[in-house]
């Protein structure tokens, strides 16, 4: 490229960000099982592509291609890819020598690491434990308190951490990398994380899983139900024992459709016993 | 049935056609999928948010378990808040009668919808792919964006209406002509169904040296009788006391 006085074109931060919520809108608009969420990768990087290439149409063509590979991330983790992508982009539009097809690679090869710490971390616990907490309000009658989840999670937790990842890749450009990925601290927190949650849900479901039996005898005047019975020598044994038979079938990979149905059987067997 | 009332389930049909397209995901989909937020927006719709609410918690509850990895939907949960909330608020259902709808309508939507967004969203992959080797911008952002957002909403919102609209006269039929023993077994079934979503949890989460911690926060609840708040300091304590603990062992 013949731009040797030329001065070095960085991307303007409101180009970075309108590229970041183009990204996010058009997430997952468009799936197929070849690229996954291929088409938000590429419109979401065509402002910054345009700006960078805006007298290079040859160089803009070469960079959209580029923009085609298989993706499939979660998409707050994904925000730090994509600042760390738009980082090389620019680099390498500017005239740094490197193979472009570098681009590509740590692209791909950051994508699974970064959708499994994000569907773990965020999806199955962060957002499933504030998730959790206004539940319980909810259930109880609080009709307002999806919106403190709104609030808490997408705004105060979630957000923050899209901008924060996409400004992290993009100032450290590859080194990102290395510098976030390659922590102990992360492997300690996810750990600190699970089991966090798991004592939660165990309290969720026994809180939540209010079967209970109906069946009583009489000895004499005295009436006596099975039910407490049970709970006198251990409480919520029939939730606990419901939740490791529903484990094991979903072990052997019993539709949940089925399971459903199952169940639905079973109350009624029990209904028609007596028990219930 | 009046024109309010089809004015609100064009709105829920419209609102769940935007949900299906997955537009906006990490924001719009993370709330109306979920039936404490999507409930209660059903709720507002139709005019009785506190319901709504209700109703959304405990659908949210059967399903809690459900984790979505890499966009796979093993329940429509949008769809089943969609359908059982109009129906509760016009047919005045109990929780129950309301949960035997939204179930198999979390089921069937599945069926339905997988097969329409992979008809509608592979066709844009090629687009766009399309569109980027004649560097045509505009058609890359059309396809991107618009194109498969339309045809989402225009293939998903039919569904919702149709049997919002065929839906309360035929409800109202089956529901009383109900026998009893089918009440108590709804009754029982709602009360069981929480397990399965707890279960489906710990097994993507959980391992072996895990799963005693679910045990042990089961008991807490089962005797101290703790509230929410309760049970996530205890489970935020215990947590912290592990990493701390890490700590010293890494030095």
């Amino acid at each position: 490229m013949e731009n040797n006085n030329k001065e070095y074109r960085a991307l303007p931060k409101k180009l970075i960000y309108k590229s970041l919520f183009r990204q996010h809108v058009l997430n997952q608009l468009s799936f197929g099982y070849d690229r996954g969420y291929v088409n938000s990768w590429t419109s979401g990087a065509l402002p910054c592509l345009q700006y960078l290439y805006q007298d290079d149409p040859e160089g803009f063509k070469a960079a959209l291609e580029r923009t085609r590979d298989y993706w499939l991330c979660e998409q707050t983790f994904a925000s730090l890819a994509f600042g760390i992508y738009l980082s090389m982009e620019e680099q390498y539009a500017n005239g740094a020598d490197f193979d472009p097809q570098l681009i590509r690679e740590i692209k791909s090869s950051i994508m699974g690491p970064l959708s499994g710490m994000g569907d773990s971390l965020l999806g199955s616990t962060v957002r499933q434990l504030v998730m959790i907490f206004f539940l319980g309000y909810a259930m109880e009658g609080v009709t307002w308190a999806g919106l403190g989840f709104v609030v808490v999670y997408s705004l105060l937790i979630n957000t923050p951490l899209i901008i924060l990842f996409c400004k992290t890749g993009y100032k450290y450009g590859k080194q990102a990398v290395a510098k976030l990925l390659g922590t102990p601290w992360l492997e300690v927190i996810r750990g600190a994380c699970t089991m966090a949650s798991m004592i939660i849900m165990g309290g969720m479901a026994a809180k939540y899983t209010t079967f209970k039996l109906n069946y009583s005898w009489s000895v004499g005047e005295a009436t006596y139900f099975l039910q407490d019975k049970i709970d006198s020598a251990i409480p919520g044994l029939l939730a606990l024992l419901a939740v490791f038979v529903y484990y094991h079938f979903v072990g052997k990979k019993v539709n949940f459709v089925w399971l459903i149905f199952g169940t639905f059987a079973f109350c009624i067997l029990l209904v028609l016993i007596g028990l219930i | 049935m009046d024109t309010s009332y089809i004015i609100r389930i064009l709105i829920v049909a419209i609102l769940y056609g935007i949900g299906s397209s997955h537009i906006f995901h990490t924001y719009l989909w993370v709330w109306l999928y979920h039936g404490l937020v999507g409930g209660l927006v059903i709720g507002i719709v139709m005019g009785d948010p506190a319901k709504g609410a209700l109703i959304g918690a405990q659908l949210n509850t059967i399903f809690l378990g459900m984790v979505f990895y890499g966009g796979a939907l093993p329940a429509d949960t949008f769809m089943a808040t969609c359908i059982s909330v109009p129906l509760a608020c016009t047919l005045g259902l109990s929780l129950d009668e309301t949960l035997l709808v939204a179930v198999p309508c979390a089921t069937l939507g599945v069926l339905i919808v997988t097969f329409i967004r992979s008809m509608n969203t592979a066709i844009w992959i090629p687009y766009v792919e399309k569109a980027v080797q004649n560097g045509d911008v505009k058609r890359i952002k059309l396809g991107s964006g618009l194109y498969p957002f339309l045809a989402a909403v225009a293939l998903a919102s039919p569904i919702v209406f149709i049997a919002l609209y065929f839906g309360p006269s035929f409800i109202e039929v089956v529901i009383n002509a109900l026998p009893a023993w089918i009440s108590k077994s709804l009754n029982a079934l709602s009360s069981l169904l929480p397990a399965l979503g707890f279960a489906m949890y710990i097994r993507i989460i959980g391992t072996t040296k895990t799963i005693p911690f679910f045990i042990l926060g089961f008991f807490m609840m089962q005797f101290f009788n703790l509230s929410i708040f309760g049970i996530a300091i205890f489970g935020f304590a215990l947590a912290y006391l592990t990493v701390y603990m890490n700590k010293d062992l890494m030095g």
